[in-house]
């Protein structure tokens, strides 16, 4: 395994955002300066608060894609009222952040990885392909499977076919790639090899996490998932983020998807049937 | 060259150093803000609450935003009485400022039971009993708005510490002060005023309540003015020490609660918009001394009481 030891969080009550721009139709790409010693593993986040007004209330979890040379990126997807006007912010205009928060994936120094992202699950994922290929300085082996809606949802495909050796992408329309959900090249891709040594992560809807989940434990592959619930704190005290787990005893019980969470072996996940 | 004046102050006979405490639920059991500051700088810490059983807690979503504030339904979910004393209470100590420990229970019998075993414990400074929990044997009636109820349990557990005992009231119209004085009686060194509101919040698109369990307790600073009341009308009624919670934002919601009466203040749904809040309260709380004609804060508690009309 890489041993990235996470990085201690840090507050920084007004990051100057350096460019803030759609991406694709209705996603947004997120550029904010942080000192030049900021670092993350993949799978990391940060809390994000929008304004230092009373309204939004609470900071909004938002995965890291990228830290260079203290420029942070994260993407999103504008679906309420917090990203909503995230989505009007303008270049100086500053963010109240905190963190990186939370495990992160952990990724193998060799063999090959398949990284399944559906969405706006893809960042986190981005991120763990372009630190793969750095460190391996090779593109060899790195997967990655990429899903959306429709083609809206799957941008940046260009950027990630540079650290990987092949990008599937799927779209449930057809407007682009396949047609269907990603779990279908993923499960193609699987028949036709030697998997003893394969290594799964996933970030994405709540069922889609579900059906990888499903498909590696069928086939005994290591998998881990990045779940998602409504966060407050971010750092593990109020308790919010929680999800139903179970230890290597079996034992059930919530972990705080904040601090020891958000990326899960998908074996202890007991995943809720009504999600 | 004057001294610099200094921010502590008395709650009955525990001495703080500043008057600004991490309430429970809202700072984990001490150490989880540790990298934006030390909880040394806080006046005192009150861990998560603990009952004597191990509890899971509510189904998700727990949280919700509203405006200018939060519900949560977290469902006191804790670790139980066992777990806690071995796998917290040995942090306690390293925190830098006393840790007060919120307890509650569905039972009389609970409170003195867990204040008893946990006086036996290092690195504790009191207790803060957490009355805003059905009471199992009186048909789920909350401890809160029962003073007879209140009294018992405070009684027991002043029989069996010496620790300092604070009873957190729930802000509930016409029945608070009466609670309020039955803890007084009861034997209570404090009271803190309050807990959070009961409350309810909809997804009009979804068409059903945002929380799990349908409603939860709104906090932040959209209470502020609502827990002021509160601590305005208890104070006039009590001798007791209060200790106020509810929506303090920065150093001015402090002094405004100072002013109406408290000697202390809790910081709670703050952390969660800024993890450094307490250093940030605690610093600009000091400008604010400095700058005032005044030479403590003991000088400024109940400055902002005139006689009530009612
Ligand atoms: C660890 C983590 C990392 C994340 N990374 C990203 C990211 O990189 N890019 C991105 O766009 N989003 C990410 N999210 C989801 C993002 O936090 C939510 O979309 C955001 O909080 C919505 O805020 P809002 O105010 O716009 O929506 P709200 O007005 O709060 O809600 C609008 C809709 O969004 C849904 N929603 C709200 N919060 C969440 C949530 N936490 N998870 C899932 N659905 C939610 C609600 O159910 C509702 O239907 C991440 C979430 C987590 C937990
Ligand atoms: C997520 C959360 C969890 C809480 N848990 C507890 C608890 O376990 N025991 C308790 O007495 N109060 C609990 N409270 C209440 C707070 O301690 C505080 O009294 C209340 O939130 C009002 O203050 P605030 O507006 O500063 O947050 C909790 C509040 C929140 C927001
Ligand atoms: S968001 Fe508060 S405990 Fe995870």
């Amino acid at each position: 395994m890489i041993h990235t030891f996470p990085p201690k969080p840090r507050y920084f009550p007004s990051a100057k955002i350096l460019l803030n721009e759609e991406v694709s139709l209705g996603y947004s790409m997120m550029m904010a300066a942080v000192p030049k010693d900021f670092t993350f593993a993949p799978g990391q986040f940060l809390m994000v608060r929008v304004n230092h007004q009373l309204s939004p209330f609470l900071g909004r979890p938002m995965a890291i894609m990228s830290v260079e040379d203290g420029k942070l990126i994260f993407c999103y997807r504008v679906v309420g009222k917090g990203t909503g006007v995230l989505a009007q912010m303008r270049k100086n205009d500053v963010l109240q952040m905190w963190g990186p928060l939370g495990i992160p994936f952990s990724l193998p120094e060799n063999g090959p990885v398949a990284l399944l992202a559906g969405g706006v699950g893809m960042p986190p994922l981005y991120s763990a392909a372009e630190t793969l290929f750095k460190i391996r300085k090779s593109a060899k082996g790195i997967y990655f499977f990429y899903g959306g809606r429709t083609s809206a949802d799957v941008f940046f495909v260009d950027k990630l076919e540079r650290f990987c050796e092949k990008v599937f992408v799927t779209a449930e329309d057809g407007s682009i790639g396949v047609r269907g959900l990603v779990t279908l090249p993923f499960s193609e891709f699987l028949k036709d090899r030697q998997r003893d040594s394969l290594h799964v992560a996933g970030c994405g809807p709540y069922p889609m996490m579900k059906s990888i989940a499903e498909i590696c434990s069928q086939k005994g592959i290591p998998c881990e998932v990045s779940l998602e619930e409504r966060m407050a704190c971010g750092v593990g005290v109020c308790l919010g983020c929680t999800a139903l787990c179970a230890s290597s005893q079996g034992e059930k019980s919530w972990i705080r998807l904040c601090v020891e969470g958000p990326v899960i072996d998908s074996s202890r996940v007991i995943w809720n049937r009504s999600r | 060259m004057s001294d610099v004046k200094s921010l502590s102050v008395k709650v009955g006979s525990l001495e703080l150093k500043n008057p600004i405490i991490a309430a429970s639920g809202t700072f984990g059991y001490g150490l989880e803000y540790k990298d934006y500051y030390p909880p040394g700088e806080l006046g005192a810490v009150i861990v998560k609450g603990v009952s004597v059983e191990p509890m899971t807690g509510n189904e998700t979503p727990r949280i919700c935003e509203t405006t200018a504030g939060m519900l949560n339904a977290i469902g006191l979910q804790n670790p139980g009485l066992e777990a806690f004393i071995r796998d917290k209470v040995p942090l306690f100590e390293s925190l830098g400022a006393p840790v007060l420990i919120n307890l509650f229970g569905q039972r009389v019998k609970d409170f003195p039971l867990l204040a008893k075993r946990l006086s036996e414990c290092e690195g504790i400074a009191g207790f803060e009993l957490n009355i805003s929990c059905p009471n199992v044997e009186a048909g789920g009636l909350e401890f809160a708005s029962d003073p007879k109820a209140v009294r018992k349990i405070v009684e027991a557990v002043c029989k069996v510490t010496s620790f300092p005992v604070w009873v957190k009231l729930a802000p509930y119209y016409g029945i608070a002060v009466d609670v309020a004085r039955a803890a007084e009686e009861g034997g209570a060194s404090a009271l803190t005023v309050a807990n959070t509101y009961p409350a309810l919040a909809i997804d009009i698109e979804r068409k059903r309540p945002l929380l799990a369990n349908i409603t939860g307790g709104l906090s932040g600073p959209a209470i502020k003015p609502l827990t002021l009341y509160h601590v305005w009308k208890i104070a006039e009624r009590v001798k007791i020490p209060i200790v106020a919670s509810g929506g303090v934002m920065g150093a001015e919601d402090a002094v405004e609660y100072l002013m109406a009466g408290a000697c202390a203040v809790q910081i709670g749904t703050v952390h969660f918009v800024n993890p450094a809040a307490g250093l940030e309260i605690v610093s600009s709380l000091r400008q604010w001394l400095e700058k005032s004609p005044y030479s403590s804060l003991a000088e400024v508690v109940g400055l902002g009481r005139v006689p009530s009309n009612s």
